[in-house]
């Protein structure tokens, strides 16, 4: 099977990090990947703006930001009317953000991956949730791409809750 | 309970599959060329983060140690520094400033300070920084070591481990 390939010259993305450094070297990863627009924000306000202005394609989020943490971004994202709710959203948390992961996963992220990332890392991820069709789940209090993979793992089979993987074993 | 599935095609999963594109290697390849273009801008970012640190750890305005605005100082610079360093292949530096993280959350968790461990902290990042004449991979184990047994006798935890009981990606 050949490599997988991934045209991203005309995907509009959100990049959200509240280090200006940081952005740009994200960005600079994202633009050798071939990423067609890349639009940064450094805070809850400014992703809210461009996210109704642009409607971008898919979001890489800080766990937390300066004015909001990852998870209020995303819960406010999923509660959007359709199309806006099935953004893709990639958290990427930094090493003091690590304890606020299971809130972001919890609020409806299609991923979360621990910074320092790699282009290696971020290319596998960007891949699989742009080739994973995932049913989106909306319930009383979940919003958000279904967390249970029977079919395609991510790239290293994390991203589980614990149940989840109690639930495998049971089937 | 109302449970709805929706099963969304998303506009990223349309276009990714046009004519053209990148594989794997090449998109990689190209990122990698972008990373390497700002490794200068990193050390010096890197350098400034340390400088910070240095100031803040030398400085403390609290009731007896740093105050909490002080403690979240540090852990953003820290937390910054732990990427670049991460990003940029400084494995001593990465986990100098993680154990420094774990230091500082775990004293902000207890409210307290801890002036002394906070700055041989930083004077051991700024060792292992870029920049400063290099160390025999066995020293810097050496230094990391140190640091480690701080956090253990303390009793933190480590943000990492957490991650890990999570499950989230490395």
């Amino acid at each position: 099977m050949g490599q997988p390939r991934l045209n991203l010259s005309k995907v509009h993305c959100l990049l959200a990090d509240r280090d200006q450094f940081t952005r740009g070297l994200i960005a600079q990863m994202l633009r050798g990947f071939g990423m067609g627009a890349i639009q940064v924000a450094a805070s809850g306000a400014q992703i809210r703006d461009l996210i109704v202005k642009d409607r971008p394609d898919v979001c890489f989020l800080e766990g937390v930001l300066p004015d909001n943490e990852a998870s209020d971004i995303i819960g406010w994202i999923r509660k959007q009317p359709p199309p806006m709710r099935f953004i893709p959203i990639i958290v990427m948390s930094g090493y003091t953000q690590l304890r606020t992961i299971s809130a972001a996963r919890d609020s409806g992220a299609n991923l979360v991956v621990r910074k320092p990332v790699s282009p290696q890392m971020l290319f596998d991820r960007l891949s699989w949730v742009a080739g994973t069709q995932r049913p989106f789940i909306e319930t009383d209090n979940f919003l958000g791409p279904d967390r249970r993979f029977h079919d395609i793992p991510p790239p290293d089979g994390r991203f589980k809750r614990e149940t989840d993987v109690a639930m495998e074993k049971q089937e | 309970m109302k449970r709805l599935i929706h099963f969304p095609k998303t506009t990223l999963s349309e276009l990714v599959d046009d004519f053209g594109g990148m594989n794997r290697d090449d998109a990689i390849r190209g990122a990698q060329r972008e990373l390497e273009s700002m490794c200068t801008q990193a050390d010096q970012a890197i350098d400034a983060g340390i400088a910070a640190l240095q100031r803040i750890s030398a400085a403390p305005d609290g009731d007896g140690g740093h105050s909490p605005a002080q403690l979240h100082e540090i852990l953003v610079h820290g937390d910054q520094i732990v990427t670049l360093a991460g990003m940029f292949g400084h494995w001593a530096l990465d986990g100098a400033a993680r154990y420094l993280c774990d230091l500082t959350e775990g004293l902000r968790q207890e409210g307290r300070s801890d002036t002394a461990s906070i700055s041989v902290h930083v004077r051991a990042m700024r060792l292992l920084a870029p920049g400063s004449p290099p160390l025999p991979d066995e020293q810097q184990k050496l230094v990391l070591a140190e640091l480690a047994k701080i956090l253990s006798h303390r009793g933190y935890s480590r943000a990492s481990d957490l991650a890990d009981g999570a499950g989230v990606a490395a």
